[in-house]
């Protein structure tokens, strides 16, 4: 009985494609799927295409001093061509640059909206969803209350109370978002929470925090996922929405939303100012919007045409 | 005489991501005028597949691979949207396993009902009843499964009544149009035991009555036996075993059937020990060559991994596909 | 299915009041001064003093928010800096055309969405189908307000088929208000020039509004048709002979349409949100460009006052869907 009478030669240890078959079958078959769906990957393209503009837009603009605010009256307006592909506005800058460098705009307000609508949405959403009685009525009544105003309208409120400009846009647009979260994520914890093996779980005497965290997230992930895909493309519209009535970024600021603003009193005439920042903004909330219900069809059995 | 319902060599695969289910694997039965067929197996072994396929509501996703249905000289497989019309119910119908989940749920008993009489006398070309001639053929048809509450029932919703009663129901759906032929998917499967017996003895009744032809789907030889003349036992979409129900019963050949009926607890007898069939149902993309029993048979050779056994007939309409039936 | 209504009325009294409170708190723990923020951006700071004791601002936090609530009982919204005029008055008047757009947009979703979601079911992955997931999916998508920028350039301005903004042209002589519906009205009032002119104008808003409503219903349906035709009771009613269109028009759709349902009442509340982005590019004259054109005028009360009003249109509109749930389920009617 001691470490002598190890065998010559050590069992053999499975490989990692032994060990990981079935996981590695899952991918496979998520990944077949996913690009067997033509809107899937049109979403993953959209959206790969707004991460690089974002992350190296300044380097990509033509003309990169024309997005903070130079002015060059003698090109103002000018339709578009070679040296200008999507036109000149008011000033005189180039139309392409400034929607390019939006483009990383839009994605930190994007990011800052669905993280914070996470950060804030998941754990309440979970607390409700596991806990009883008082705990779970006081969530989800305050929960409730926020949805029963929609979002646009109250966000719009808080913004005049705050002023407008774009950090109070997020900060309104983040203060709405959340209750989104706790909806998704207590409906979702309800059910988990009734399965076999967190019963087991509560009677082996794990936890709560342990068995929130290793049976109860994980679960919840795959919705979250997908709400979190589509959240980023309905993040960044409601801010260009703001931004668009007035309330958010202000030029010479290159938001999406702000440039159609401006570019709305310089209609008919001059279409081109705002027809590719709106179709900049509907590219990639529709980049998101696909992303995300590619995401659902693999990653939700339920929804899968078996 | 031509049988009533003839399938021969019927093969079903299964599109998947992993490749073809094979699901039914030539298939022939034939059913007689007046006859009462069961057909019994594990859940999985393409029975529910098969009574689904005469009437043309098999998965959505099914490709025949080879074979053919007929019924009354037409070939099902051939049917379009209009030519089903006038099978189904009419010709053909069908009781299922849970009458809950297929009863519409938001709409009364007696529209459920009605409608199915409307669409019969519809297919058969005949005057559409009147309001008041559907309430009467309603009450009916309810009272021949012997629902006595007709008023309470047909303005009830399907919630509101007790599953035997809504097998009852579903029954009275199923004989609205006066079919030749009555498929019966696991009728009782769903039902608590007391109700079984109910159902059962409703079935047999309305069967010796009307003089229906029937095939029964069962993986509970006791319910099988309590209706069908003739047995088929079924194994991986495969039909093993056929013939009559006692012979199957008492002198059981293949080996699968005879550990199925092994497994059964015996009342009578008293003796406790259940048998089981060692191993579990095969893969279906990948069915093992040969006899697909091979794998679990305590008889299996080498002739068996090689060959698959052809339904050869060993007694008095007692037919069996198995290398060693009469080892 | 009285204690149900009774039951979903007083649910909605409790939402308004907790509304009201979430209005107050809005008012109140933004950084800056309240009175400032009511007295508005050019007020001097005698002003603002002046103010702060007229509403009451120098009084404790309770106190102020028992007098908010009292307030709002008795239909007290304030003033409007700009106009000066009570909130509650301006808001009835312009509340009618934001409600007639709505309805027209809800109507057009409706009217589009479920039909097509139904089809797009049927003839699932065939070209029909693909069209309509493309259209559902960019539907959501589209910002409202460049969409609208699109139709005006091109059905205005380039084809001229239909006004560029407006709820009436300037020479168009609005009837005597009866429900305060223009395009009632007109038909009421059988003057059937001004409703020509009244529905070329709602059509281009409507549409924008109502689009992306139209696409989550008709996705929705899709999904839901899908589902409930792959169901046991559907295979049963196949299998007595029911004919497939009356399987498909009757017995799904009704078992399809709950979750439409659902989320009808939903974007409801969406489009309501989104009139402050449609009002705004087509100039309709609703709460949604009140509102905006308050915001952006620092002009404090009426912003609140539309928040309100939104959020009671919408919990109005929920209330209702919980009614037509338990309507068409008797599975709901019986469980209560």
């Amino acid at each position: 009985m001691s470490s002598i009478d190890m065998p010559a030669v050590a069992p053999e240890i499975p490989g990692f494609r032994e060990r990981h078959a079935s996981t590695i079958r899952q991918w496979r078959l998520y990944a077949h799927l996913f690009a067997g769906s033509f809107s899937s990957m049109l979403g993953l393209g959209l959206v790969v295409l707004f991460l690089v503009l974002a992350i190296f837009g300044p380097v990509l603009a033509p003309y990169p001093e024309d997005t903070l605010g130079a002015v060059k009256l003698g090109q103002r307006l000018l339709g578009p061509s070679f040296a200008h592909p999507f036109g000149t506005d008011e000033m005189g800058a180039d139309i392409l640059s400034r929607v390019i460098v939006g483009a990383r705009t839009s994605l930190w307000i994007g990011l800052v909206i669905t993280g914070i609508g996470a950060a804030v949405g998941v754990p309440l959403g979970i607390i409700a969803g596991y806990k009883d009685g008082i705990v779970r009525a006081v969530i989800m009544r305050i929960t409730d209350l926020f949805l029963s105003v929609p979002g646009l309208a109250l966000a719009l409120s808080i913004v005049a109370a705050l002023g407008p400009g774009i950090m109070n846009c997020v900060i309104a647009l983040s203060i709405v978002w959340w209750p989104g979260y706790v909806r998704l994520v207590q409906a979702k914890t309800l059910s988990v929470k009734e399965e076999l093996y967190v019963e087991s779980a509560r009677a082996l005497g794990a936890r709560t925090p342990w068995i929130l965290w290793h049976h109860i997230l994980p679960n919840c992930m795959t919705p979250i996922v997908v709400k979190a895909s589509m959240d980023m493309g309905m993040a960044i519209l409601s801010a260009a929405s703001l931004g668009f009535i007035g309330l958010g970024a202000k030029p010479p600021h290159p938001e999406w939303g702000a440039m159609i603003s401006v570019a709305r009193t310089y209609m008919p005439d001059w279409w081109w100012y705002s027809a590719f920042p709106g179709l900049a903004i509907f590219l990639t909330v529709l980049g998101f919007n696909l992303l995300g219900d590619g995401l659902r069809d693999i990653l939700d059995p339920r929804s899968r045409g078996r | 005489m031509t049988a009533l319902l003839t399938i021969q060599d019927y093969r079903l695969d299964i599109p998947t991501f992993d490749g073809a289910l094979k699901v039914l694997d030539g298939i022939d039965l034939a059913l007689d005028q007046g006859e009462t067929l069961g057909i019994v197996g594990e859940s999985g072994c393409g029975k529910t597949v098969l009574a689904r396929s005469i009437l043309g509501i098999g998965p959505a996703k099914g490709k025949r691979v080879s074979g053919s249905m007929t019924f009354d000289s037409v070939e099902l497989d051939h049917l379009d949207e209009a030519g089903w019309r006038r099978i189904r119910g009419v010709k053909i119908s069908m009781i299922f396993q849970d009458p809950m989940t297929y009863l519409n749920p938001l709409f009364t008993i007696g529209r459920q009902l009605s409608d199915v009489v409307v669409a019969h006398k519809r297919a058969k070309g005949e005057r559409l009843p009147s309001r008041a001639e559907q309430r009467k053929r309603c009450h009916a048809l309810l009272d021949q499964v012997q629902i006595r509450d007709f008023e309470r029932v047909v303005d009830s919703y399907p919630h509101q009544l007790s599953g035997g009663m809504r097998q009852r129901v579903l029954i009275a759906m199923a004989l609205a149009g006066e079919p030749q032929l009555l498929i019966a998917d696991e009728p009782t499967t769903a039902l608590d035991v007391t109700i079984q017996a109910q159902i059962l003895d409703l079935l047999r009744d309305l069967v010796d009555r009307l003089g229906l032809t029937v095939v029964m789907i069962s993986h509970d030889v006791g319910a099988i036996a309590a209706i069908a003349r003739r047995v088929a036992v079924m194994y991986a979409g495969v039909v093993v075993e056929q013939g009559m129900t006692n012979d199957i019963l008492t002198q059981p050949r293949h080996p699968y059937t005879q550990g199925l009926l092994a497994a059964l607890p015996d009342i009578e007898g008293g003796h406790q020990v259940l048998e089981s069939i060692p191993g579990t149902i095969p893969n279906l993309i990948h069915p093992p060559s040969g006899c697909r029993f091979h794998p679990r048979c305590p008889r299996a050779t080498e002739i068996c991994t090689a060959q698959k056994p052809v339904a050869r007939n060993i007694g008095a309409d007692h037919v069996v596909a198995c290398h060693h039936a009469l080892d | 299915m009285i204690s149900f209504t009774f039951r979903k009325v007083a649910v909605l009294i409790g939402t308004m009041i907790g509304l009201a409170a979430l209005t107050f708190l809005i008012t109140n723990v933004a950084p800056g001064d309240p009175a400032r923020l009511v007295a508005g951006p050019d007020a001097t700071n005698d002003m603002v003093e002046t103010i702060r004791v007229e509403y009451g601002l120098d009084r404790p936090l309770i106190e102020q928010f028992a007098i908010y609530m009292g307030d709002l009982f008795t239909g007290n919204l304030g003033r409007s800096i700009v106009s000066t005029r009570p909130v509650l008055d301006e808001l009835a008047r312009y509340v009618p055309a934001t409600l007639e757009l709505v309805l027209v947009a809800m109507a057009l979703g409706i009217l589009v969405g479920v039909p097509f979601g139904m089809l797009s079911a049927v003839y699932r992955d065939r070209w029909l189908d693909q069209i309509t997931r493309i259209l559902s999916i960019s539907g959501v998508a589209l910002p409202a307000f460049w969409f609208g920028i699109l139709l005006q350039l091109f059905f205005a301005v380039r084809l001229e088929w239909l006004p560029v903004s407006g709820q009436l042209s300037l020479t168009a002589l609005a009837p005597e208000p009866i429900t305060h519906l223009l395009l009632v009205d007109t038909l009421l009032r059988g003057d059937f020039e001004t409703f020509r002119e009244a529905l070329s104008h709602i059509i281009l808003p409507a549409v924008v509004l109502s689009f992306p409503c139209l696409a989550s219903i008709l996705r929705v349906n899709r999904a839901e048709m899908i589902e409930v035709l792959q169901s046991d009771h559907v295979v049963a009613a196949r299998a007595h002979g029911i004919s497939s269109t009356r399987i498909v028009t009757i017995y799904a759709l009704k078992n399809a349409l709950l979750p439409t349902l659902a989320i009808i009442g939903l974007r409801f509340g969406w489009m309501l949100g989104s009139t402050v982005l449609v009002e705004t590019v087509f100039d309709w004259p609703g709460i949604g460009l009140y509102a905006v054109s308050s915001a952006l005028a620092s002009d404090f009360k009426p912003v609140i006052g539309v928040t309100l009003v939104i959020g009671f249109m919408f919990m109005v509109t929920n209330t209702f869907v919980d009614l037509a749930y338990a309507w068409i389920d008797p599975r709901l009617r019986s469980a209560q």
